[in-house]
């Protein structure tokens, strides 16, 4: 800086001025060089022009602004205003180096004027600032250079965060280009197989030679790679190494540095200068090797993460594969999807698989993927070819230059394939084909990691192949099965639309299969009135998940209707709905076969009953009148007709036997024969059964042995038939014994009885036990007319004792005798439950059956509705149920859906689908809030358990023909009060048979009982009952006044007293003497009581 | 000598029953269907009346029971005779008002053994 040349002294005061004023100069010129930043030169300049030394009143110093170009104020000093222009003024330019930045303005005020000396002090000051300020300014741009260099190197860390390798890349070299402001650049990394750099990146570079590979030492990045250094290249075009690619370029320099974590080589990167004036220096290299530092370890992390997914995704392709492949069963699907994701697995151009035909031990090509020879359907034996050579040695095989190769196929020759890579596709050690996979670039190449991915992917692969044949040979014979079937087949969607059907479903229903795919199979085959259970049993198949079975009616397209049997299966695959498959298998004949049978077994037994009758009349004659004329032959000593009449008459018992025996068998197989239960004391009906056949017995020399208690107690069961079993055995074993000894024990067993009848006889063979219960079979033919005897006593026995909840075994050594063995329970028949609950309220309010598998269920249901006013009949599961409802045709059913067997759906659907019984109202009971289900298959109400009783009565009212109900709409009944149970039954049934309802009780008390729950329409009334009779039930009833108007009868056989006459009081509106009237009358009063009462209303 | 209403409308059982009973001693008397049965029962005079069951014009329950209403029949005792060996026939006829109950074909001693039963005694006391 050149000092500013001050003014000479002229006196004292002028050398202390002059003194002052250098001392002011050096303040200047230190502060400004002390002076940071721009505005502190700017301070420094004005503040210091400001010293008492250089006079100036005010001091301004103005710049021009970055955007501005008029020179603004950045600073002043004393007074100093810009609209001033009183004072005398001074300006100077502020300049650096060439160019003016501003202007330095003194001002001094009043007369005194500037002079050389000032324009000097201002002149060293603005040259001064000038500097400094353009100092400052330098600093302040290569402060800002060094920032944005670091922030650029510090967002490397955050792509290091960056972790997809190629867009990592291409942000590693546009930063890097970006941070050195270069043209442009290259980033390359090394292939570590086979230890090449290839190039990945290339930013702003005319020639992109992105994938290019280099040798160590080739070209800048190979030169720096092979060295581990950075290198200049200031003339890249005169450089030797340069590449042939870039020769016409417009690269003028080139820097380069290797990529490296530690020593271990990741790439090179290079950038290049386009321009010539720019050049590399070491602060860039400097910076260059800061960022491959950072570049290296982001490369790394990114690509040891691309290793990781690239795996991940191998796995999840191979994932894929299975789960694919597991779905998809048609053979020719899976083979092409196989194929397919090899090809994708691999990344090659295409391929071929080929499965193996173990019959002919050969291969033959079954898919072929993106191969310019599509050669599908050729056959190579094992060793021709890629395939054929890895199916040989069930070794995978690469092949680098397939058209060098001594096995290639001529097929090939003229296609660009380059290498091959094949594998065997084995189970096991098992073949099952080979897959080849192609390359048709010539510069890729299979490595070890594709033959690795390969070996995962080929177990794989052979499993759904194998699956997929076994599937096609099972859906071959399924097919073949189907189309065969005389049972019809359709096979629905998830809409339940028909994809196909079989011929059988064609001759079934009279349509042709092309009519019918895609109709709902629902509406095609059903009528109005079968749709809904149709569609319902549809439905629950389908949302069941199992097979539903039943009957319906269905119908054809000539609108004829047919019975068939159902089965809805759903089909699933792997878990999931695919669709339906409907069986219909014709059962009209067998239903009209069915049909006859009943009638024919129908008109059997009443022929059988009919015949049995007219037989016994003339038997009885005969029996009668040889018995007659045997006892006045022996009157009057005719003894030579004796034995003659003896004949007749014991011939005429044993056919009258037959047919006895013919009638209860005809009678217990049309289930019409019933049992007379009752508690009775046993030993005297064995010491009964004793004397009865102990004559017959001695007759053949035989001795008759009881063994049993003095007493046995008691049995529940029906006595007769029990009497008619052991005089069976006994009898029997007569027959086959002579002289010698029959045994009749008798033992508890638990809660059963055991009765055994042994004899001596002559025993059985095995064959002969075999079919000795069957009816008309006895154990010889010529045993009958040896021995006598129907044949049918054993069966007729055996079944006599299965409906007593028990059975007759035997045993038998022949020559030795036979042990008949009868089991029968002791106690109460479990079957003996009360089924039947005569309404109190009578039949008029409908008859209710109630099918419930909860015995506690039926008995409430029973009790509450028969008082009520409906008759109820119970079953106690959906056989039974069926059964019931055909043999009543009640009026209304109720159903209980959760029973074991068949559960009410079943019922429910049965019942729906036979026209018989399809009118019958059904009001489901249940714990199942399914109405959807209820009504889509016809239920008429649905009630949830438990049950509301008035909501019941009322529900079950609508649906039966008196009206029934909790409201007593129907006709009322009459309440016969009487004790002696044959009486009441009497008059019950004779009012009953004059379409009466009648409601009984046993004593007064039963009565009110009654009346509570519903009025009568009449009370037929006894005097004479156990704990509450008539004259008290006449006090009680008189008390109620809802029941005055209700007429009463009182019946007796009492001849009534004035006592009893003052008691009854007119309470009564008649009294009717049961031994002065006969029944007859009695009903015809009755009849005339109502009947006025009736009109009366 | 006891006397005997058989009621019975099949001609051969009516002429075998009452040749034996007639030879056992009683005096057989016969109707031929329930109408005759009631209209001769109450004419009077037996000691025992035989009721076939299944009768024409009336049957031999109603005829039973016209007889039990009766008041010169009312305590005649009665054994019905049925073809059916049906249970609940038994009940019925007694149900009816018979006094016991027999079934065909008859059995002369059984059938001997109720009618003496009923008497208290054999017939020609």
């Amino acid at each position: 800086m050149s000092a500013p040349r001050p003014t000479p002294p002229s006196s004292t005061a002028d050398a202390e001025r002059a003194s002052q004023f250098r001392s002011a100069l050096l303040g200047l010129s230190n502060r400004i060089a002390e002076s940071p930043d721009e505005d502190a030169v700017c301070r420094a300049l004005v503040e210091s022009l400001r010293h008492a030394a250089f006079d100036f009143d005010g001091v301004g110093l103005y710049l021009a602004g970055a955007t501005a170009f008029a020179p603004m104020l950045r600073a002043s000093a004393g007074a100093f205003r810009e609209d001033d222009h009183s004072a005398s003024e001074l300006r100077l330019p502020l300049r650096i180096e060439q160019s003016t930045i501003g202007e330095v303005v003194v001002r001094r005020g009043g007369a005194r004027v500037f002079e050389q000396g000032d324009l000097d002090i201002l002149a060293a000051a603005a040259n001064q600032a000038g500097i400094a300020i353009g100092r400052t300014r330098l600093l302040a741009t290569d402060r800002q250079r060094l920032a944005e260099q670091q922030a650029l190197l510090d967002t490397l860390a955050d792509l290091s965060g960056q972790l997809e390798l190629d867009r990592l890349l291409q942000a590693v070299l546009k930063r890097a280009v970006t941070l050195l402001d270069v043209t442009g650049g290259e980033l390359a990394i090394v292939d570590e197989k086979s230890n090449v750099l290839v190039i990945v990146a290339s930013h702003n570079i005319e020639t992109n030679a992105v994938g290019t590979r280099m040798a160590l030492g080739e070209g800048a990045m190979g030169h720096v790679a092979q060295t581990r250094e950075p290198l200049i290249i200031p003339h890249y075009q005169q450089w030797a190494g340069r590449s042939a690619q870039y020769v016409h370029s417009t690269i003028q320099t080139v820097m380069a540095a290797p990529l490296l974590i530690g020593s271990r080589l990741v790439g090179a990167i290079a950038s290049v200068h386009s321009d010539p004036a720019r050049t590399f220096g070491q602060r860039e290299l400097r910076l260059l090797n800061l960022f491959a530092a950072q570049a290296a370890i982001a490369i790394e992390n990114a690509r040891l993460f691309s290793a990781e997914r690239r795996r991940a995704e191998e796995q999840q392709a191979l994932l894929d594969t299975m789960q694919d492949l597991s779905g998809e069963l048609e053979l020719e699907r899976v083979l092409k999807r196989v194929l397919e994701r090899a090809v994708s697995l691999l990344s090659v151009t295409g391929g071929e698989l080929a499965t193996y035909d173990e019959s002919r031990k050969d291969l033959v090509i079954v898919s072929s993927h993106n191969l310019e020879t599509n050669a599908v359907g050729t056959r190579m034996a094992l060793g021709e070819g890629a395939m054929g050579r890895v199916a040989q040695t069930l070794e995978p095989l690469i092949i680098p230059r397939y058209q060098d190769w001594e096995g290639h196929s001529s097929k090939y020759e003229r296609t660009t394939i380059q290498s091959v890579m094949a594998a065997p596709l084995l189970i096991g050690t098992r073949l099952v084909g080979a897959i080849a996979s192609v390359h048709a670039d010539a510069t890729r190449e299979f490595g070890p990691e594709d033959l690795r991915l390969l070996q995962l992917f080929a177990p794989q692969a052979a499993i759904a192949i194998e699956n997929a044949r076994l599937y096609a040979a099972t859906q071959q014979s399924f097919e073949l099965l189907v189309r065969n079937n005389p049972v019809a087949f359709a096979h629905l969607d998830l809409d339940d639309n028909i994809t196909s059907c079989n011929p059988a479903f064609e001759r079934l229903y009279g349509y042709e299969e092309a009519e019918v795919k895609g109709r709902n199979l629902d509406e095609l085959v059903t009528s109005a009135e079968t749709l809904a259970e149709a569609r319902a049993n549809t439905k629950r198949a389908a949302l069941s998940g199992g097979a539903f079975a039943g009957t319906g009616r269905r119908r054809r397209k000539d609108g004829s209707v047919v019975d068939v049997e159902i089965f809805t299966i759903p089909v699933t695959v792997g878990g999931e709905r695919v669709g339906l498959m409907a069986l219909y298998h014709d059962v009209s004949e067998l239903l009209a076969a069915r049909r006859e049978a009943e009638e024919a077994n129908e008109t059997k037994s009443r022929f059988l009953a009919s015949t049995s009758h007219e037989l016994r009349t003339p038997l009885n004659a005969i029996i009668g009148y040889s018995e007659m004329l045997q006892e006045q032959a022996e009157e009057d000593g005719h003894t030579d007709y004796l034995a003659d009449l003896g004949k007749i008459r014991s011939a005429g018992r044993h056919l009258l036997s037959v047919i006895n025996d013919i009638l209860d068998l005809s009678k217990i197989e049309a289930g019409k024969m019933e049992l007379f239960v009752e508690t009775f004391e046993l030993r005297p009906v064995i010491d009964d059964v004793a004397t009865t056949v102990r004559p017959m017995l001695e007759k053949r020399d035989n001795r008759l042995e009881v063994r049993a208690a003095p007493e046995l107690g008691t049995m529940h069961g029906d006595i007769t038939r029990l009497r008619q079993v052991l005089l069976n055995l006994l009898s029997n074993a007569t027959k086959f014994t002579e002289h010698g000894v029959i045994t009749l024990a008798v033992e508890h067993d638990g809660d059963e009885l055991v009765f055994r009848v042994r004899d001596t006889g002559i025993g059985m063979s095995a064959e002969q036990l075999g079919r000795l219960f069957e009816a008309f079979s006895q154990a010889e033919a010529s045993t009958a007319s040896k021995y006598g005897g129907t044949g049918l006593g054993l069966a007729i026995s055996r079944r006599f004792c299965r409906m007593m909840g028990g059975d007759v075994t035997v045993e038998s050594t022949p020559g030795q005798g036979s042990t008949f063995t009868v089991r029968l329970p002791a106690a109460a028949l479990p079957a003996a439950e009360q089924t039947s609950w005569p309404a109190a309220g009578g039949t008029r309010a409908g008859t209710v059956l109630v099918v419930d598998d909860d015995a506690g269920m039926r008995d409430l249901l029973g009790r509450f509705l028969s008082r009520e006013g409906f008759h109820v009949e119970t079953a106690a599961d959906g056989t039974a149920g069926l059964r019931r409802a055909r043999e009543l045709h009640p009026d209304v059913i109720t159903l209980d859906v959760l029973m074991p067997e068949m559960d009410g759906w079943s019922v429910l659907t049965a019942l729906k689908s036979d026209p018989a019984l399809a009118d019958i109202p059904v009001v489901m009971l249940t714990v199942l809030d399914d109405k959807t289900t209820g009504f889509a298959l016809g239920v008429s109400e649905y009630l949830t358990k438990p049950i509301d009783r008035k909501r019941l009565a009322a529900v079950l009212g609508k649906f039966t023909p008196g009206g029934g109900g909790a409201d007593g709409g129907g006709a009322r009944p009459v309440l016969l009060v009487e004790d002696d149970a044959a009486t009441s039954r009497q008059l019950q049934r004779a009012l009953e048979k004059q379409g009466w309802s009648v409601a009984t009780a046993a004593n007064g008390r039963i009565a009110l009982e009654h009346l509570s729950e519903r009025l009568p329409s009449l009370i037929l009334l006894d005097l004479m009952m156990p704990e509450m009779d008539g004259f008290e039930f006449l006090e009680a009833l008189r008390q109620r006044t809802e029941a005055s108007g209700i007429p009463v009868v009182v019946i007796t056989a009492k001849d009534l007293t004035e006592e009893d006459r003052r008691r009854l009081n007119g309470g009564v509106t008649r009294v009717v003497n049961k031994r002065e009237r006969g029944s007859e009358a009695l009903l015809a009063d009755v009849r005339a009581m109502i009947a006025g009462r009736a009109s009366a209303r | 000598m006891v006397r005997i209403l058989l009621v019975e409308d099949n001609e051969m059982n009516r002429d075998m029953l009452s040749r034996r009973l007639e030879r056992k001693g009683f005096e057989v008397t016969m109707a031929v269907d329930g109408r005759q049965g009631v209209e001769m029962g109450r004419a009077g005079g037996y000691d025992l009346i035989l009721m076939d069951m299944s009768l024409p014009e009336i049957d031999g329950w109603e005829a039973t029971r016209q007889l039990r209403a009766a008041p010169e029949t009312q305590s005649v005792p009665i054994i019905a005779l049925t073809a059916h060996a049906m249970a609940g026939d038994r009940d019925r006829a007694l149900e009816a008002g018979c006094n016991d109950y027999d079934t065909k074909p008859i059995e002369l001693a059984r059938l001997l053994g109720k009618i003496e039963a009923l008497l208290g005694g054999s017939p020609g006391q």
